[in-house]
């Protein structure tokens, strides 16, 4: 009896990228750094790590937004996470109004996310918490206050940038997109969900083109500490970056301006380990395992793997059992944790962006990227060259 | 569903009908100060029972059982137990790995409330950076728009993907097609979609408030939701959830499980227009009007009614009366159209589940509820826009709409038919 795949995936083109991670601004010092063996991971300077479980910290090098992003005005409104996004989507899309430039309708190009929620983004409030105290208890806050007192030292806009939405948005307005918008979540594996969702709004028409893209800056106590409660620091570092990439069907580009097309999505597939606060699922990876097996199942053998691994035995157990034996695993298990460090929710596709440059240059034939969430989400992808 | 209106879905759809207000002032805090005083609110969390109850006891032994994702768990239970499934969870309907989860959730607000008492005992700090050793246990984990998710997946034990989805008052809209689009194409059996919200809190009434976007009507506050009268002056800030199990018909007709509605199409769109408006011509609403349509390859003319957005800003409800006039073009006039917020208010990331909800009990009652406090209509908004009460349909509807719009420009519209 012939055996059935059993996974339908549709199968489409990613032709260009955009990158900004703790390793370089833009893919190409990204790819260059990554090659380079270097670690992306520097002593972390945005707080007093005294008592903090780990010391260093991914930060994008050399990043001015009113420099590197196409509208300056429109910094003040960005947490650093949107900031992010905008550079990596334009430098993804070549520049800013892609629709316009490509001359095709703004209907046709898709934006599909997975974003953070940049607590430090709050930090304007700063100013209108303590514009708030109350003058006769001053360890008393007296919202009151907004509406009065406080109100010329608060933008009522502020509190917005910390909706996980914000960097689509940003992004979606810098290249002008109107198509299929949506936003998928915060964790590492959403951006993988992403891709998958994306390749099939293009399939189903709905658009020509897609923007993909992962953004998070985890540089800050807030969610750091986060990584702390989950057990996970220091084994993992907070980072941040973001990664886009522009899709296309399988035919590749509609338009004679992009690239015609690149390396193919042709496998993905996403699952759900069941746990009760953080940490891993009781069943020892075997839902992953499945997972894995899915995905590849229809493949040809893979010569490269991005495992997320994280450097911590009870994690990297499950996912060790999870890749371990799959027969079309050709290669060691490789994992950027440990240069890059926890990327959240632009993690993903930072990894399938670094993928996609290795394929295009001709270094590796087909990639398998897993990635596993805080709280047992867990997505894998697996992208080709072009035969 | 669980609205201002009642803690189930019948009691929220009688209240809908009736033309009851679940807008009032607030009491939970002291809003005194504050340019709006008033909410929609639930007075009683649902109750849980059985699985759910220990479930939730797990989880708030480890303070990680918050308000919004209550409420989801009263919304959830009540709809698990409608589809004919049990306590076994997701293995009572289905293989676990093919029932997966799509909710719309955003990030949990009541940190910043946390933030800022706490700062406040800090006095003289001028960073955030004293408060976080301070910080209640769980509150981190609280504070992620996929906690709802993943509390809901371990009471269902689902294996299947876990998708949040975080689009601001698109967020449960976006849901429901995110779970319409994996069931349809075959990447589930079984999808567990909605969301859930609770903004009732001194920080969001602020914040809204300082925005301009809130109704200000303190002395009547039932009267303070009036969508596309000419009177109106912003939305009312809400909370509840609503859940939908979304199921292949091929894999609800082999358990016999009964069929409430179907799920024909869905369009999203974004506007790239302003943070916080829509473009005033109705560009975005239209787009994902007609995406929707295009998608349940419906024409214009299939449809008979309308679930609007209508938030009760000027913004908006100009803006999708024209993208509904432009998307129907004559037919608009034969719609019937009418707002649920104008009763329970704007629940944000659980508007779009809730309102589906509603349109679904439109499909299979062939009722449908009128739009609270349309005393003046505006004569820039002229479409057939139901008032007050609640009107019977002969021979029942076929087809209608459900739209969500919301910061950040994201559009989202779904296509219900009848059982």
């Amino acid at each position: 009896m012939q055996r059935q795949p059993s996974l339908r995936c549709t199968v489409s083109s990613i032709l260009s990228i955009g990158l900004a991670s703790p390793m370089g601004l833009g893919a190409e010092p990204t790819v260059q750094c990554w090659a380079s063996g270097a670690s992306g991971l520097r002593p972390n300077e945005r707080w007093n790590t005294e008592g903090f479980p780990c010391a260093s910290a991914g930060l994008v090098p050399d990043f001015s937004p009113r420099k590197h992003l196409p509208d300056r005005k429109a910094v003040k409104l960005m947490s650093r996470e949107s900031q992010l996004a905008v550079f990596a989507a334009v430098e993804a899309a070549g520049g800013v109004d892609l629709p316009a430039r490509l001359g095709i309708e703004p209907t046709q190009v898709g934006a599909f996310a997975a974003a953070g929620y940049e607590v430090s983004s709050l930090g304007d409030s700063e100013a209108m918490l303590a514009a708030c105290a109350d003058p006769e208890d001053p360890t008393r806050i007296v919202l009151q206050r907004l509406f009065g007192a406080a109100r010329d030292v608060y933008n009522p806009l502020s509190p917005l940038k910390i909706l996980p939405n914000m960097p689509l948005f940003h992004a979606g307005l810098s290249l002008g997109l109107q198509g299929p918008h949506l936003c998928l979540g915060s964790s590492p594996p959403a951006g993988l969900a992403a891709l998958g969702e994306a390749s099939e709004s293009l399939a189903r028409g709905e658009c020509s083109l897609a923007l993909v893209l992962g953004s998070d800056a985890q540089v800050e106590e807030f969610r750091a500490q986060l990584l702390v409660e989950a057990g996970v620091s220091p084994a993992l570092a907070p980072s941040e970056g973001a990664a886009a990439l522009i899709l296309g069907t399988e035919a590749g580009s509609p338009n004679s301006e992009t690239p015609r097309s690149g390396p193919r999505i042709v496998s993905w597939d996403a699952a759900q380990e069941t746990c009760i606060g953080y940490g891993n699922c009781g069943d020892g990876g075997k839902t992953r395992r499945a997972l894995y097996s899915r995905v590849l199942d229809h493949v040809g053998p893979v010569d490269l793997c991005f495992a997320d691994l994280w450097g911590q035995p009870d994690h990297d157990g499950p996912e060790r059992f999870a890749l371990g034996n799959q027969s079309a695993i050709e290669g060691p298990l490789q994992s950027n944790r440990a240069r890059l460090g926890w990327l959240g929710a632009a993690q993903g596709l930072t990894d399938v962006a670094i993928a996609w440059s290795l394929i295009t240059s001709g270094k590796v034939q087909r990639a398998l990227v897993t990635s596993v969430g805080l709280a047992g989400d867990i997505a894998a992808v697996v992208l080709e060259g072009q035969s | 569903m669980v609205t201002p209106l009642g803690i189930n879905t019948q009691s929220s759809w009688d209240g809908l009908c009736a033309g009851r207000s679940g807008v009032r002032t607030i009491e939970r805090f002291d809003a005194s100060g504050f340019s709006t005083t008033f909410a929609g609110q639930v007075d009683q969390l649902p109750s849980l029972s059985g699985a759910w109850s220990e479930t939730a006891a797990r989880w708030d032994a480890v303070d990680q059982l918050d308000r919004k994702t209550h409420l989801l768990l009263g919304a959830a239970a009540e709809a698990w137990a409608q589809a004919g499934g049990d306590e076994r969870g997701a293995s009572s309907i289905g293989r676990p790995d093919r029932v997966g989860l799509c909710l719309g959730s955003e990030v949990g607000r009541k940190l910043l409330e946390e933030v800022a008492t706490r700062s406040a005992r800090f006095a003289g700090a001028t960073s955030l950076e004293p408060v976080i050793p301070h910080l209640p246990p769980g509150e981190m984990a609280r504070m992620r728009p996929s906690h709802p998710g993943r509390v809901l997946a371990s009471v269902l034990r689902t294996q299947g993907p876990v998708r949040t989805i975080s689009t601001a008052c698109t967020s449960s809209a976006g849901a429901i097609a995110e779970a319409f689009y994996l069931v349809r194409r075959g990447s589930l059996d079984v999808a567990v979609c909605g969301g859930t919200d609770a903004l009732v809190e001194a920080f969001m009434l602020s914040g809204f408030s300082l925005l301009g976007a809130l109704s200000s009507r303190n002395d009547a506050p039932h009267r303070a939701s009036r969508p596309f009268d000419r009177h109106r002056d912003g939305f009312v800030l809400s909370e509840g959830a609503g859940v939908l199990i979304i199921e292949s018909e091929d894999h609800a007709k082999a358990r016999g499980a009964p069929i409430l509605g179907r799920v024909l199409g869905a369009g999203l769109s974004n506007n790239a227009y302003r943070i916080t408006d829509s473009p005033p011509d109705g560009t975005g609403p239209l787009v994902s009007m007609r995406a929707a349509l295009a998608d349940a390859r419906l024409a214009p003319e299939a449809v008979e009614y309308i679930n609007a957005h209508g938030t009760s800003t000027q913004m908006n409800d100009l803006s999708e009366t024209r993208g509904i006039r432009r998307a129907f073009g004559a037919h608009a006039d034969s719609l019937a159209v009418s707002s649920s917020k104008s009763m329970i208010g704007h629940l944000v990331a659980a508007c779009g589940a809730v309102e589906a909800i509603a349109c679904l009990s439109s499909l299979r009652s062939g009722r449908l509820h009128g739009t609270l406090n349309l005393e003046h209509p505006d004569p820039e908004c002229d479409l057939n826009y139901l008032s007050d009460g609640s009107v019977a349909v002969p021979g029942g509807i076929g087809v209608a709409i459900s739209n969500s719009f919301g910061f950040g420009g994201c559009n989202a519209s779904l296509v219900f038919g009848a059982p």
